[in-house]
């Protein structure tokens, strides 16, 4: 009995320890990126509002014009940028890094975090040269 | 301690932005503000800051989808 006492004892110490993980990604950094995207959708979103282009006509400097083909585009890399960016802010909720990326929640809560901010950071540079093909500018 | 390469992309960043908020106007400039403090001034955005960026992001997104005459989708005023 004492010996379980003992081992359950220890189990628990075990148990009870929290690990320092440091270098994951910080709340700052997914900020940076979403607030970058957020920069494009409101140009994505001027695009869309321009007016389409007639029939034959194709869009220029001085009477810029969108076609539904293009806005599909920006709709349908807005749509996995969003999931992402939220995939990751949820991530960023349950691991809690500091200000220095570094987190005591316990081992495994922060495993997908680095995965998926790699993944916003990926959509949101797909987003930008969509972006970039659809509208001639850059962001 | 930041790199020199870092600093540069940090500045394009924040150059980018600032270029693209005087072509937009009123939309991107306070983007371009956050994006500085939080890059060069190294502030953190606080919680009400995040939720005002996100009811931002709501909104450009809904006119993004809102369908335009002429879209097969358009159902009119």
């Amino acid at each position: 009995m004492k010996y379980l006492a003992v081992l359950l004892l220890a189990l628990l110490m075990g148990c009870s320890t929290l690990n320092k993980v440091a270098s994951v990604v910080t709340q700052s950094n997914l900020d940076v990126v979403r607030n970058t995207y957020d920069t494009l959708l409101a140009g994505a979103a001027q695009y869309n509002e321009l007016g389409r282009c007639a029939s034959g006509v194709s869009s220029t400097l001085l009477k810029p014009c969108s076609t539904y083909t293009n806005v599909v585009k920006l709709r349908e890399v807005d749509k996995s940028v969003f999931a992402a960016l939220d995939q990751a802010q949820a991530d960023i909720n349950a691991c809690n890094p500091d200000a220095s990326g570094v987190t005591t929640t316990a081992t495994g809560t922060c495993n997908t975090l680095t995965t998926d901010y790699n993944t916003v950071v990926s959509l949101v540079s797909v987003a930008k040269t969509t972006y970039t093909q659809v509208t001639g500018k850059s962001i | 301690m930041t790199s020199v390469s870092e600093i540069i992309e940090d500045a394009t960043a924040v150059a980018t932005l600032a270029k693209l908020a005087i072509e937009w106007g009123e939309n991107v400039a306070p983007y371009v503000e956050q994006l500085y403090s939080i890059l060069i001034e190294k502030k953190t955005l606080t919680q009400a800051e995040r939720q005002a960026n996100l009811a931002s992001e709501v909104a450009f997104r809904d006119r993004l989808n809102t369908p335009q005459p002429g879209d097969p989708d358009y159902k009119g005023e």
